[in-house]
Order: structure tokens, then C-alpha cells, then sequence
């Protein structure tokens, strides 16, 4: 079999990278070179889709190959849950995380469980306050690193609560910020060259590895080269007002005008460019050292970004509702696959849950891992729970496809079917917040529990809420005309499909 | 294999049984099937275990006795008698948890 040439594995996750921001997605503006190549002359998915968000639970499905979206949002590993970590000890292949992800980081949560080698590089959004204490250069003021009519209103006060959080969020990035003196010294380029020193002087040679890279780069704040060598953002050179580093969770009507988003989402496609240039350069590395042949690599996100208007955010800054649009939940997924024949764009759905059995596949320990005994009297653990997919059958072109359809959403708050033709939106909790889903006690919880959702009475039938959403898929990607009043047939249709997959996925 | 019971034979059927799972289900209720392959899993597991079905609409008054309201309802069955009931969607792995603790 072509995948026995795999000694290893390099799994990279680069936070919020929006799929059709990137060349080989289609973007024509965006300077990705290093991921367009990549794409060529490897395997890229065209339909993959994180299934439960946002960024805890999308590791969560990474690491254990299970479905997150029936079952729970952003809460920790348990201890009935089976990590690739866990299975993979004992059995020779080495693992390491480097990361600067601090929802992975996240106290108690144990998103590090299980890897030999981990080094977590601070200072990124939520780690921010460990330098809360620094003295802040005072040529650096934070309202100068975003727009006053964010923040204040007419009368110069303070609009809200988000007004002050966002200054003091801005205030600490700068306290970290003034010790940089390159783009060497951003955030991806430090997890870059970190995972690299991994490669070249800390792991033992003689093993096989597996290295779980976790950038929060390209995730806000919006930081790119251009807000610190003072030059025009070379995707909206005009801009005329502040850099926008960060912007508050809102509906953007009222609050952030169309060309502050424009804006906004200029600096992320800068910002993409510096994460595209890093991990190039680490690309270029592991060919350096020989590994690339017996190296399986995989590129990937846990979501896009909601930064405006339409196809853009449909009115929101931030993820600050749980609305699983196209923008947030379809993903770009890459891989080199030594052995293949790369240069191949692949359609069939795919999901998250995915990668951890092709990881395990990769590493030849996906079919025999039940019949593996430790040895020595402790518990080794299997791919028995995983509900994903190993995904090297389709890339060898042995099957077209894994699945017919595709699901996410938030836990409790709203799913989503794609199929190639339609996306139909259930919501349960529509116009929650963020603090809401990201909490383990979320109202989700609740809903979730209602056993009405999986059971029914003798002569109970199938409503359509008037508050779901059908869309045309071919004619309508990014979900901008609702068609469900002139299709309420299908619509039920689709409603029946997600809860019947969503009930068997609480039955595997 | 899942034996089918209806209001005619479900008491006898139930005594006869020392150690088993009954399913409460409707026909048309998606939900019921997948736990339709739960048991067909669960029985893989506990070989000995007797699988009962009863249809919900059909059986109203026998699946009210079981102390089923909705479906899909599991009914552990121990030395002839209804030991354990819970409604909803559960994994091979939960019902085998529920068996072994009626």
C-alpha cells in the first residue's frame, strides 16, 4: 500500500483561516503562494466542513475523531474521551504540540493531554493579560489601534461594557507588542520557528512522530507588518483612518461602518499572507531535513470569520452569535501524502472528525489498533469510538467519496445540513452570544437534554419551523436568499435528515 | 433478531424472558430505527439477552403498562419483569450499562 512510504505525520492548524481567502480556494487578491503550492502538487478538499464551533470543539472532534454537535460545545476533554495522544502512547510514535492557541490552553480543559513534547508560545487573545502588568510605552496608545466610533459615542463616552474590554484587550496586545522588532517576532513566526526547532534538535531521530502545530494566527487581533512599519495595508492602501486591531463582538450595523470592515478584513487578508510566508518557510524546512518523503503533512482551520455585511459576515463582527454560515464553517483542508500522486482537487464531502483517523491510517495503527496490548498491564486505547473517516481510500481514488452530506453548527443553537445542492439552518437558540456557547453550562445544555428532541408521541409529526433556512447551494454559496417559504417539502425533507443523523450519531 | 410483540402476548412474553431488552417504537420514527441498530449492537454484546419489540400506535394500552409515553422506549427485562425504563436515543455501550445495572 502506497501509505506504508508514511514513517510520520505534521499536522498544522492555522486558527480562522477563511478557505476562500486563499489562492488555491479561488481568491484572486490574496498573496498565498506557499499554500497554492502546496495545493498543487498535493490533495485539496474542496467541500470540507468543521461540524460543532467554534474553537474548542473543532479540537476536541480533531483530536478524538468523534462528532461534537449532538453531544457538546466548548467544554474540556473528558475522561471517557479517546485522544490520538492517548493512542498513541506506547506504541513508538513520539508526539509534540507546539501552540499558541489559549482556548487549547484553556485551564483544566487538558486540550495538551497526552503529548511528550509541548511548548505553548504566549501572548495571543485570552493569553493577552499575562502582560496586563507591563508599562506601556506612551507613544503607544490604544484608542490610536482602532476606530473612536467603535468605541465612544457622540457625547465621548464609553458606547458599552465591549467599549472598555475592547481598549484593555488592545492596551495588553500592545504591551507584548512593543517588545517585537520584526515580523520574526509575530505571533505565527514565533510558532513557526518553534515547531522547527522541535523538528531539528529536540525530537529523538530514530522515532517516528507526530507533530500537531496550532497557530492562532491568522486570528484577530489584526496585526499584520503594515500597522508597525506605518505603511498603507497593501490590500486597502487608501485607508484613510487608525489601524483596526481589533473591532467589538457586535452586529456591525450602527457600530462599524462598511469601509472600517473592508477594512478589517484587509488586514486579515495581510495577516494570511504573513502566515502563508511562515509556514512556507517551515514547509521548506522539513523538505531540508529530508523528512518531506516519509512525511504526511496536513493543512487545515477550525472556521473563517464573520467581518461585515452579506457573504461577508451576514452583520456581524466576530463570531458573536452562533450562526454557522459558509463563511464560518466550510474550511480549507490540504495535504501532502507521500507515496501519492498529489495535484488533485478532491469534492466529496469531508469533515474534521476526519483527520484523526487518517492520522492513524497514516501511521498504519487505524485497522489494528483494537488488538494492540500495552504489555505492561496499564490501558491502551483504539480508534473504536472514532465516528470519522480515514480519507486515504479517496485520495488513492479507490472511492469517491465518505459521506453525502455535511453538518454543523453550535451545540444546542443551530444546525446546518449541506448537501451539493442545498444548506438548510435549524436553529434552536438563534441570537445567543458568545458567552452563552462559550460556556460549559450553555442554554444549549438544556435544550439538548429535552428528550422531546429524540423521542416522539404515537401520533407526533414533523414541523418546519418558519424560522429555518433553505438556501441554493449552486446558485447561492454564501447563503443570502432564504428560498424555505417556496420549499417547505424539501425543507422537511432536510429537517428529518439532520435530526435522523444527528439521533445515529448519539447511538455510535 | 428482534421478536415483534403485541397487546395479545406481551405480558406472557415478558414472563417468559429471565434477562432480555424490550423496544417501544413507532414505525415511522426515525429515531426508533437507529435504536433498532443499537440493539441489534447490544445483543452482538450479550448473546443471551432476548430482543422484544412493540409497536407504540399499534400496542397503546400494552406500552402504557411497559410504562412507555414515547418512543423510543428500552425496557430492561429481568427474571420476567420490567426492571428498568428510559426513553431516547443512547449508544450500545449505555444500553449495556442500563442492562447490567437493572
Amino acid at each position: 500500500m502506497a501509505d506504508k512510504k508514511i514513517k510520520n505525520v505534521v499536522f498544522i492548524m492555522l486558527d480562522t483561516l477563511q478557505h476562500n481567502y486563499l489562492g488555491c480556494y479561488g481568491n484572486k487578491t490574496v498573496k498565498t503562494p506557499n499554500f497554492d503550492r502546496f495545493a498543487r502538487n498535493g490533495f485539496l478538499f474542496e467541500n470540507a466542513y468543521s461540524e460543532g464551533l467554534p474553537t474548542v470543539p473543532v479540537r476536541r472532534a480533531l483530536m478524538t475523531g468523534r462528532f461534537t454537535l449532538p453531544f457538546g460545545g466548548w467544554q474540556p476533554l473528558s475522561h471517557e474521551d479517546t485522544t490520538l495522544t492517548d493512542i498513541l502512547w506506547g506504541r513508538k510514535v513520539q508526539t509534540a504540540l507546539v501552540y499558541d492557541t489559549p482556548p487549547m490552553r484553556l485551564p483544566k480543559y487538558g486540550y495538551s493531554r497526552g503529548f511528550d513534547y509541548v511548548k505553548f508560545c504566549p501572548g495571543h487573545e485570552l493569553d493577552h493579560t499575562t502582560y496586563a502588568d507591563e508599562p506601556l510605552d506612551p507613544g503607544m496608545r490604544p484608542i490610536d489601534y482602532t476606530s473612536t466610533t467603535m468605541v465612544y459615542d457622540a457625547k465621548g463616552e464609553l458606547i458599552d461594557d465591549a467599549s472598555k474590554a475592547l481598549l484593555e484587550e488592545i492596551e495588553c496586545f500592545l504591551k507584548f507588542r512593543q517588545q517585537w522588532r520584526s515580523e520574526d517576532d509575530n505571533y505565527v513566526s514565533v510558532v513557526a520557528r518553534e515547531a522547527d526547532r522541535w523538528l531539528r534538535d529536540i525530537r529523538i531521530k530514530s522515532r517516528p512522530f507526530m507533530l500537531w502545530i496550532d497557530s492562532f494566527d491568522p486570528h484577530e487581533p489584526w496585526d499584520p507588518p503594515s500597522v508597525w512599519t506605518k505603511e498603507p495595508c497593501p490590500y486597502d492602501p487608501e485607508w484613510p483612518g487608525n489601524p483596526l486591531l481589533l473591532a467589538p463582538w457586535t452586529p456591525v450595523e450602527g457600530r462599524i461602518t462598511d469601509e472600517e470592515c473592508a477594512h478589517i478584513r484587509a488586514l486579515y487578508a495581510e495577516n494570511i499572507e504573513l502566515v502563508d510566508k511562515q509556514i512556507g518557510k517551515l514547509l521548506d524546512s522539513i523538505r531540508d531535513q529530508g523528512l518531506w518523503d516519509e512525511t504526511m503533512v496536513i493543512i487545515t482551520s477550525d472556521h473563517g470569520q464573520p467581518m461585515g455585511k452579506g457573504e461577508h459576515g451576514h452583520g456581524i463582527m466576530r463570531k458573536c452569535r452562533p450562526w454557522p454560515y459558509e463563511e464560518l464553517v466550510h474550511v480549507p483542508l490540504l495535504m501532502h501524502v507521500p507515496g501519492l500522486e498529489g495535484g488533485k482537487r478532491i469534492e466529496g464531502f469531508v469533515q474534521n472528525v476526519d483527520v484523526a483517523p487518517t492520522i492513524m491510517s497514516a501511521l498504519g495503527l487505524y485497522q489494528d489498533v483494537n488488538d494492540l496490548d500495552g504489555g505492561h498491564g496499564f490501558p491502551v486505547y483504539g480508534c473504536i469510538d472514532m465516528q470519522g473517516k480515514d480519507l486515504l481510500p479517496m485520495m488513492r481514488g479507490e472511492i469517491d467519496k465518505v459521506r453525502d452530506f455535511a453538518i454543523a453548527g453550535y451545540f444546542g443553537m443551530s444546525w446546518s445540513i449541506i448537501t451539493e445542492d442545498h444548506t438548510y439552518i435549524h436553529w434552536l437558540l438563534k441570537n445567543c452570544s458568545q458567552r452563552d456557547y462559550a460556556n460549559a453550562d450553555s442554554p444549549g445544555k438544556e435544550i439538548m437534554k429535552d428528550e422531546a428532541m429524540w423521542s416522539c408521541t404515537a401520533g407526533a409529526k414533523q414541523e418546519v419551523p418558519d424560522s429555518d433556512e433553505l438556501y441554493d447551494r449552486r446558485k447561492d454559496p454564501f447563503q443570502l436568499k432564504n428560498i424555505i417559504a417556496d420549499n417547505k417539502d424539501l425543507a422537511a425533507d432536510l429537517l428529518q435528515k439532520i435530526k435522523l443523523y444527528i439521533g445515529e450519531l448519539k447511538t455510535l | 433478531m428482534i421478536k415483534e410483540i403485541t397487546q395479545a402476548d406481551y405480558q406472557e412474553a415478558i414472563a417468559a424472558t429471565p434477562a432480555g431488552v424490550c423496544i417501544v417504537f413507532k414505525e415511522l420514527c426515525p429515531h426508533c430505527k437507529n435504536m433498532e441498530k443499537v440493539l441489534e449492537k447490544f445483543g452482538q454484546l450479550q448473546p443471551a439477552a432476548v430482543l422484544l419489540g412493540l409497536d407504540i400506535q399499534k400496542n397503546p394500552d400494552a406500552a402504557r403498562a411497559l410504562g412507555a409515553e414515547r418512543a423510543p422506549t428500552v425496557c430492561v427485562i429481568k427474571d420476567g419483569a420490567v426492571r428498568r425504563t428510559k426513553t431516547g436515543l443512547m449508544n450500545p455501550k449505555e444500553l449495556l450499562a442500563l442492562y447490567q445495572a437493572g
